[in-house]
């Protein structure tokens, strides 16, 4: 354990922490900014109210607010009735649920028919979706699901909505950064020479390969949950935090999402999807640490890898995406398709969703990156190599 | 000197440049078989749906029915075969077939033939291969309507340039587009629009292969680094320095031209490069140069080049700055993908793709102008004068450095 920590430390150094803690409170503040933005009202002289004003009188106006007939028909009298905010909100979902009608267009019927049309639509997209080809039953499923949903509380959650907006990509961010920390472990510096006394030493080869793999996860761990913990609290803060247990069909982002859960479990949801996007990628650094050794080889595989990622994401190519990218750091970070692509996979006779089977996959895959990265440092022990 | 830029040359393709010159070629090569193969399809000369890498084959031979000059006679003749066609039949029940990487041996005439139509709103799909146009009666009438549409694309681009062109600018660029000469010649070309849609698509590749290659060449912990011997020379000292630099460019070069390389190949073995000689018109519809197809690929490997020399100069400043290789690849990495955004940035159309190395091998080199008075520069003559700016800039700043160099 002794040597896990030395390890630890060894490649947080003081200034590397600064320099991490930095680039976290800088990104969080900068997206916090940005969500913030979008929360100004304009008109010609600039600024007419500002985020403040427009967040606390959301808050206040939607104390109880559900979308249903009696809310839609109140905010038709009146378009201010439910304050700017919630009134935007509300004309959103309409406009996606009704495809492209404004409120007043609508009949007594089709307000009546909300839930039914919303269901509606979904089913017509799963029908004519030909590339992931639905089985009756697994469109059966969606719909038992889809119709469940038979009342909307719109509760003020603008802070839910605006982590949700940015947090995948500063996810992808933070997991790239805390694997170039742990290239130091295993990679070798051709100015610190030394490789040789750590290979000879009669016991301590094994140990301090174990050691240094418990390092890599223990600090990725740690400095995922510390920095997690700072971007949540200065994203969520001038938002306030309550909404946590509002449905995410209260965004329009995610209105048609089959997943009825809460703004709460979503950001769980997505932290251990994180999670699990940080295990692959501090498997994968030190597999290739261990293989190349040098430093700034492997970092240049591994930018380029992503680099690959990136540009499979520019052109979208269903097959490469349900057999590839779906599995790797790009997409998983890419939350928002996991809740409204309803992609499935068929696994020996059953539909397993993409949701589910993606964490699966790359934790197999982040095994097998382990395992052989073991295998290659109990070979280079046998052998005495020293690369 | 010559001999002591060959070493400094040969100690650059160390370890880490190897392996990502070999990540960059994988990747690239890969991300090729893997699109060109899943996405593409088209309809060969029986009238049969191809798939895969073979369509372009297929196509190839189907096209042969339809290549030669677009005279009066052959849009006589291709509105008539069009007509009867089974692609015509095929297309008007297949409407996302051409939008989603459905070829047919009609694109390249027909897509000519909807520009003189759409104009600036030209794009691909079974919406824009119709040959319904008035236009068509004449070869005049066609090639006026052509040289139309270029001119509504110029002053329809005109609006969103940052700079824009002035009326007198205006009246230039449209001598030039009557002055276009026609008649066109048609053929199969898909190879090469392949080569210059992925030649871009993965042109950034290079840069992140430089980023980390060349960041140790002037560091002080690196193998290959700067050590107290190559310091210790009294003119030996600015020499070596010059020597790095000069072998840093030609490395920069050369990974440049690997890549280049391995899209040609590939490109090559799956679409053929048949179709350079035809008009660059053919790929370029609003391209106001009387040039071929393989010219105008020509200039964007060559901006290509420029702009894979201005990313090594940027890499090589912050090595000799910061003597640390690690953090001179970091930072190197991060002014790459910033680099790399430039283009998200609004507003700035037409300053972007001259003064940004990302930008330097895009379609702006045959499509944009800048003027000197009432001389019209095209990009391809403006982004080497901006790229040996830069160099000049960078080099500077590199030399400024070498006297000041201590490795402690």
């Amino acid at each position: 354990m002794k040597v896990t920590i030395l390890e630890c430390r060894r490649i947080t150094g003081r200034l590397i922490l600064f320099g991490f803690l930095a680039f976290v409170l800088a990104v969080s503040v900068y997206d916090s900014h940005r969500n913030l933005d979008r929360y100004h009202v304009y008109d010609e002289q600039g600024i007419s109210v500002t985020w403040k004003d427009n967040l606390s009188e959301a808050k206040s106006a939607s104390k109880g607010l559900y979308l249903d007939k009696e809310c839609m028909k109140s905010l038709r009298e009146d378009a201010d009735r439910y304050g700017y905010l919630n009134g935007e909100n509300i004309t959103e979902l309409i406009s996606g649920n009704y495809e492209g009608k404004t409120l007043e267009e609508l009949s007594d019927d089709e307000m009546d028919r909300f839930f039914r049309i919303r269901a509606e639509i979904i089913q017509e997209n799963l029908v004519s979706d030909i590339q992931k080809g639905y089985t009756e039953e697994e469109i059966e499923e969606f719909m038992d699901r889809a119709e469940s949903l038979s009342a909307l509380s719109m509760g003020y959650a603008e802070g839910w909505k605006a982590l949700e907006e940015t947090m995948g990509n500063f996810i992808f961010l933070l997991v790239i950064l805390i694997s170039v920390l742990i290239l130091s472990l295993f990679g070798r510096d051709p100015a610190v020479k030394m490789e040789e006394m750590v290979r000879s030493s009669r016991y301590g080869k094994r140990k301090l390969d174990r050691a240094r793999i418990w390092a890599a996860y223990l600090t990725a761990a740690v400095l995922y949950a510390c920095s997690t913990t700072v971007y949540f609290l200065i994203v969520m803060l001038p938002f306030g935090f309550e909404g946590a247990n509002q449905p995410i069909q209260s965004n329009v982002r995610t209105f048609f999402s089959l997943y009825h859960i809460t703004y709460l479990q979503q950001f769980l949801w997505n932290l251990f999807r994180g999670g699990v996007v940080l295990v692959f990628m501090v498997s994968l650094a030190l597999l290739v640490t261990i293989l190349l050794k040098n430093i700034l080889a492997s970092a240049s595989v591994i930018a380029i890898f992503m680099v690959l990622l990136v540009i499979f994401n520019q052109i979208y190519l269903y097959p490469v995406n349900h057999w590839f990218t779906n599995f790797m750091p790009v997409r998983m970070t890419d939350f928002r398709h996991f809740y409204t692509g309803n992609e499935l996979y068929r696994i020996c006779g059953s539909s397993v969703s993409c949701m589910s089977w993606s964490m699966v996959v790359s934790m197999i895959i982040s095994v097998s990156f382990l395992t052989a990265g073991l295998a290659a440092l109990h070979i280079y022990r046998k052998k005495g190599l020293s690369g | 000197m010559k001999r002591q830029i060959w070493m400094e040359y040969r100690k650059l393709w160390n370890k880490v440049s190897l392996v990502a010159v070999a990540a960059m070629c994988v990747v690239a090569a890969v991300h090729l078989f893997v699109y060109l193969n899943l996405q593409y399809r088209s309809i060969d000369k029986n009238g049969e749906l191809v798939e895969g890498l073979a369509s372009y084959w297929a196509l190839k031979e189907a096209s042969k029915d339809l290549e030669g000059v677009m005279d009066g006679e052959y849009i006589q003749k291709l509105v008539a075969s069009y007509n009867a066609s089974y692609e015509k039949e095929y297309l008007a029940e297949h409407r996302g077939f051409l939008g989603t990487g459905g070829m047919t041996k009609y694109d390249v005439p027909n897509y000519c033939i909807n520009y003189a139509y759409f104009g600036p709103w030209m794009s691909n799909g079974n919406e824009k291969v119709g040959l319904d146009y008035d236009f068509l009666e004449s070869e005049e009438s066609f090639y006026a309507a052509y040289k139309e549409a270029m001119k509504e694309e110029l002053e329809e681009d005109a609006k969103y340039l940052y700079w824009g062109y002035s009326d007198e600018q205006h009246l230039v660029l449209n001598k030039k587009a009557d002055n276009v000469k026609t008649p066109f010649t048609t053929g199969y070309a898909q190879g090469l629009f392949n080569l210059r849609a992925w030649f871009i698509l993965d042109y950034s590749l290079v840069f992140f292969v430089l980023a980390f290659a060349l960041a140790g060449l002037f560091s002080r912990d690196s193998a290959g680094g700067v050590t107290e011997l190559t310091l210790s020379a009294k003119y030996g000292r600015k020499k070596n320095l010059n020597a790095r630099w000069m072998a840093g460019n030609l490395f920069s070069a050369s990974v440049y031209l690997v890549y280049l390389a391995v899209q040609i190949i590939v490109n090559g073995a799956i679409g053929t490069l048949a179709g350079w000689n035809l008009p660059a018109q053919m790929l370029w519809f609003s391209c106001l140069h009387n040039i071929t197809l393989g010219e105008g690929l020509l200039l964007l490997f060559f901006g290509g080049l420029l702009g894979a020399l201005v990313i090594g100069n940027i890499v090589m400043l912050f090595s000799i700055k910061l003597k640390n290789g690690k953090l001179a690849a970091a930072l190197s990495v991060i002014a790459v993908v910033l680099i790399r955004r430039t283009g998200s940035v609004e507003g700035l159309y037409g300053v972007t793709e001259l003064f940004s190395p990302m930008y330097f091998e895009r379609d702006s080199l045959l499509q944009l102008y800048r003027f000197v008075g009432n001389i019209a520069v095209p990009y391809f003559v403006a982004v080497p004068v901006v790229a040996a700016l830069y160099v000049a800039v960078l080099y500077t700043g590199v030399r400024l450095s070498y006297k000041n160099y201590h490795i402690n």
